[in-house]
């Protein structure tokens, strides 16, 4: 009896930690499903606003033709910005943390302590001059404003550098034999077996460009370059009084992202927790 | 933590010592490799630090003006350290810290054991436990915003529910209530990533320890305070640093909800520098404040360093 | 076959000529519900009128203009026309962002405009005009007649009429007892950024001071006078009775769920309320706040030309074409602002004789002050802004006032007095 309840009880907490989580992003959904605005208003902190009981898309149907907000539009530039980080991103610090573990240049120490040392400094200190700089050479309002910035990282070189140090030598020897170039044995073999670091630095990226805000908030003026997460914001505060849009709005940019986590759930959570204890 | 790099003269079996020409090449290869890193390390980050420190000594705008530019010595950093609104948004930076650190800590720690537990249905309560990291922030406000509403949303509702009998609470509206409610949202949308590191470190926690304590007669508080608590001290100390430097970095939520209000209530530094440098254009001035913000974080993070063993 | 090529490489010259002729121009505009409708219509207007010269225009509506401007300055990338804020006009012009109108505005034209138009747009130093707004406005408060009645309170038709401070505190007292009513008065604190300087700064006026001197061009001893500080107390003390609509409580309060019985607002929210009140609708002339003063806010959204135009002759033929009598005329009927013409009020339908519109003329006419023409306006705006929500969140209202003076006088000061206008 005892027994069942030791374990009955912490799934009696799991529920109400579940509960917590899902309430409001239930009402997220069940809100944006209900077309009738003066509805929402009156019944927004009911039971009603909860729990779905109509299924229209006429919400999703407004957000996706307006024409002053397009959605599809915002999405585009989201991936664009996502993939130029990401993809450019892994590629250009994976080789530079290759040629700081096997490289013989006299760089390498003064490099990696500077790695380390300006991974430290919070991306907020640099904004503002950045901004200026930007500014000066006519980037803002880009793509490439929103992607140069962030392609090298630090924490990602360093997560590299751990991986390729603890490579066999014997490998990287049995390439060079065969008379590859450092370059080639980064592509042959350094990149190939650094998956598993390659994949939590693409979740972890992918999810801090879904999110960023601050930056491109200051660098895009208008639909042709902004991203999704300044168009929520936007989007929420010109139309306060519409709750159906905003949610449906909120659903269509949480939609792709729940996708990805769904399918890969557990490359997500490995990849979230190795970087914790990298650090 | 860092593994010591490979010695970087290597003995070459086969051919004798390179000549020129290899040598070239293999430099070529590995520039290759480091050069396109190395300018974009030096372009967008050490640059942009460079100039921030420049700046802060100048009275620099950020849209030309008919003006010059001008040296001021010291001025921006006396001017900061002598705003009161600055040090209002100094303190509501550590308050929201103070709050949301251990909060989020307990949170994530609680459900990392609750879900490392042998309990039904495990794996489902796991997707739905990180459902709020993978909601975009941006999102996670909005929705919030709604369960903040005046006089009837549904965080009004439960307290009604719960015999509360004023008229309503003015969540984001009250100036002793706005950081506290931006508390439990940004807790809410975050301690998922906690209780992940969380529960990394528990799964390395070697579950002998566990079987030889209860041969023990440790009872389960015992277990938890000298086997789970102790066992994870690396992990707190990363967590905790890490949280509060997050925390510290407090923006959106309070840019979007509360304009920093009421009465500069939930201002924070990053919303105090972004208003100065971007808002008000006092490029020059934000930096001192960008400089300021970038000692306190970079004291936090050298604190880890200190705390956390090298291996 | 000689003379066929020869005609093709004629037709392709021809072509280009011809395309290099057409000129297409850009004009960031404004995006609200209100105006769109007209944006939609001077863009085709002006090219079919314009297509046989080969100019035309694309009217691009921005939702976040402010923004798109900051960044356009500092990109410098901007378009042949775009439309700022009136107030912020000297400040645009004195970093050298914007172009003189003077060579496209005809003698009739200038003749013809509401002189606290030409004032709002005509830069102090060299007297040209470089912002010029289809409309002016006006903010009054628009009441829900049933509630009035059933509170007893008396409805005023004319300028002169309006309620003094104590007959308008008494109202709000007496709504607020009304079941229906949650707030009696609904000031827009949902919205942010140049409400407050343009909407408060009338209770300042009427009550005998101002946002900054306008000779001396120093705020401390104007903005924090003990008339502000009397002025802002009363706004304040109807905060704390909870009579003001929270910021959080939304935009809709008086003309949707109607849980407010009076609003505070400006003419682009005409067609709202009439949509929200119908017959109920009243508008209530802006209340004698200190005694016998009135004031009430006035210009608005300007066409401009940046320096960095490519385009400018083509670009002041739009804002000529936008200018005409017709055209301000139908940007009133459409949004629900004052013409900038005097002819236009002539055409108008609202603003014309006997037109709804005939209050929001006459304070336009009668007790409108412009907001002062300074580079330095964006801080004074913003640190009147901060000065307001604080005041109404419960803060010491003198204590505010000064701090809000001395950031105004410390920018100015910052940047050498703003030369040439520091040149006192």
């Amino acid at each position: 009896m005892i027994r069942r309840l030791g374990r009955l009880l912490p799934t009696l907490v799991a529920v109400i930690l579940a509960f917590v989580v899902l309430v409001p992003l239930s009402m997220m959904f069940t809100v944006s499903l209900n077309p009738d605005e003066a509805r929402i208003q009156i019944s927004l902190g009911t039971i009603e606003a909860f729990i779905p009981h109509v299924a229209s898309l006429e919400n999703y149907r407004e957000v996706l033709s307006d024409p002053h907000q397009p959605f599809l539009r915002y999405l585009l530039n989201t991936l664009i910005v996502v993939a130029g980080i990401v993809g450019t991103g892994l590629i250009v610090n994976a080789a530079a943390a290759f040629a700081l573990a096997w490289g013989r240049g006299p760089y390498r120490k003064a490099f990696l302590a500077t790695v380390i040392a300006v991974y430290v400094i919070p991306g907020e200190s640099l904004v503002l001059p950045l901004l200026l700089m930007m500014s000066r050479i006519g980037w803002v309002d880009s793509y490439q404003v929103q992607i140069f910035p962030f392609i090298a990282n630090a924490f990602a070189i360093f997560l590299f550098y751990q991986f390729f140090s603890g490579m066999p030598r014997e490998l990287i020897e049995a390439a060079k034999i065969d008379g590859a170039g450092l370059l080639q044995v980064f592509f042959r073999i350094g990149l190939p077996l650094s998956m598993p670091v390659v994949s939590t630095l693409a979740i972890l990226g992918f999810l801090d460009a879904w999110n960023s805000y601050l930056w491109p908030m200051m660098v895009t003026r208008g639909p042709e370059y902004r991203p999704l997460s300044v168009a929520m914001a936007a989007y929420f505060t010109s139309q306060q009084a519409f709750w159906g849009n905003v949610m449906a709005f909120a659903v269509l940019m949480t939609l792709p992202v729940l996708i990805v986590y769904l399918i890969f759930q557990r490359w997500f959570v490995a990849s979230v927790m190795s970087s914790g204890v990298k650090g | 933590m860092i593994r010591s790099a490979p010695p970087s003269s290597v003995p070459a079996p086969v051919r004798a010592p390179l000549r020129r020409r290899e040598r070239i090449t293999e430099w070529l290869n590995e520039g290759a490799l480091i050069l396109p890193a190395a300018i974009l390390l030096i372009v967008f980050l050490i640059g942009p630090f460079v100039m921030a420190g420049f700046l802060s000594f100048t009275n620099e705008r950020l849209v030309p003006r008919p003006i010059p530019t001008r040296f001021v010595g010291f001025d921006n950093y006396a001017r900061a350290l002598g705003d009161p609104d600055f040090w209002q948004a100094f303190r509501n930076t550590f308050y929201f810290a103070l709050l949301v650190v251990p909060l989020q800590l307990s949170i994530s720690l609680g459900s990392a054991m609750l879900l490392n537990a042998k309990i039904h249905a495990r794996s489902f309560f796991r997707t739905v436990t990180l459902l709020p990291l993978v909601t975009p922030i941006t999102v996670v406000i909005v929705i919030w915003a709604a369960l903040f509403q005046i006089p009837d949303g549904m965080l009004n509702n439960l307290l009604r529910l719960f015999g509360y009998d004023g008229a309503y609470v003015n969540w984001l509206g009250d100036a002793r209530w706005a950081m506290p409610s931006i508390v439990l949202l940004s807790a809410w949308a975050t301690f998922p990533f906690q209780m992940l590191i969380y529960l990394a470190g528990l799964q390395e926690i070697p579950v002998e320890r566990y079987e030889a304590a209860r041969i023990d007669g440790a009872n389960a508080w015992a277990q938890f305070r000298y086997i789970t608590f102790t066992g994870l001290r690396n992990v707190h100390v990363f967590v905790l640093i890490t949280t509060t430097i997050q925390a510290f970095k407090l923006f959106v939520q309070v840019d979007l909800l509360t304009r920093g209000g009421p009465l500069g209530a939930t201002n924070t530094l990053v919303r105090y520098m972004v208003q100065e440098g971007y808002s008000a254009q006092k490029i020059g001035y934000a930096s001192a404040v960008a400089i300021l913000f970038f000692v306190l974080v970079a004291g936090f993070a050298l604190l880890q360093r200190a705390l956390i063993p090298n291996d | 076959m000689h003379a066929r090529l020869r005609t093709i490489l004629t037709l392709v010259v021809l072509a280009l000529f011809t395309a290099a002729q057409a000129q297409q121009i850009t004009a960031w505009v404004i995006d609200g519900e209100s105006e769109r409708p007209y944006f939609v219509q001077v863009q085709e207007a002006f090219n079919a009128a314009y297509a046989d010269r080969g100019i035309s225009v694309e009217v691009v509506r921005l939702p976040n203009i402010n923004d798109a401007l900051q960044a356009g300055f500092l990109g410098g990338d901007l378009p042949d026309v775009v439309m700022v804020d009136g107030p912020n006009m000297a400040a645009y012009v004195w970093s050298g962002q914007l172009a003189p109108l003077d060579p496209y505005l005809s003698e009739d034209l200038r003749a013809d405009l509401l002189p606290a138009i030409i004032d709002q747009g005509t830069y102090g130093p060299d007297g040209q005009i470089y912002a010029i707004s289809p409309y002016d406005s006006s903010v009054l408060l628009w009441g829900n007649r049933s509630y009035l009645e059933r509170a007893g309170v008396r409805i005023p038709e004319s300028v002169p009429d309006a309620w003094t401070f104590e007959e308008m505190e008494a109202a709000l007292a007496a709504l607020a007892e009304l079941p229906e009513v949650t707030w009696p008065i609904d000031m827009k604190l949902n919205y942010t950024g140049e409400w407050y300087a343009y909407g408060f700064s009338p209770f300042l006026q009427a009550c005998g001071a101002d946002l900054i001197d306008r000779d001396t061009w120093q705020a401390s001893g104007t903005l924090d006078a003990p008339a502000a500080v009397t002025s802002l107390e009363r706004v304040q003390g109807w905060a704390t009775n909870e009579w003001i609509v929270p910021s959080a409580a939304g935009d809709n309060r008086f003309f949707g769920d109607k849980t407010a019985a009076l609003a505070w607002v400006g003419n682009w929210m005409w067609r709202v309320h009439l949509e929200g009140l119908g017959d109920d609708l009243v508008l209530i002339p802006a209340p004698k706040f200190c005694g016998d003063l009135q004031a009430s806010p006035n210009g608005g959204w300007s066409y401009a030309i940046p320096a960095v135009a490519e385009h400018k002759d083509a670009a002041g033929e739009f804002v000529a074409f936008a200018m005409s009598t017709e055209q301000v005329a139908l940007y009133a009927d459409t949004t629900g602002y004052v013409p900038a013409r005097a002819s236009a009020i002539a055409l108008s339908e609202l603003y014309g004789p006997g037109g709804q519109g005939a209050l929001m003329a006459e304070q336009s006419a009668t007790i409108a002050v412009v907001r002062p023409v300074h580079p330095a306006y964006p801080v004074i705006s913003a640190a009147f802004e901060r000065a307001v929500t604080n005041i109404l969140d419960g803060a010491d209202v003198a204590a505010e006032l000064t701090r809000a003076a001395r950031a105004i006088d410390d920018d100015i000061a910052d940047s050498d007095g703003y030369p040439p206008f520091g040149s006192r």
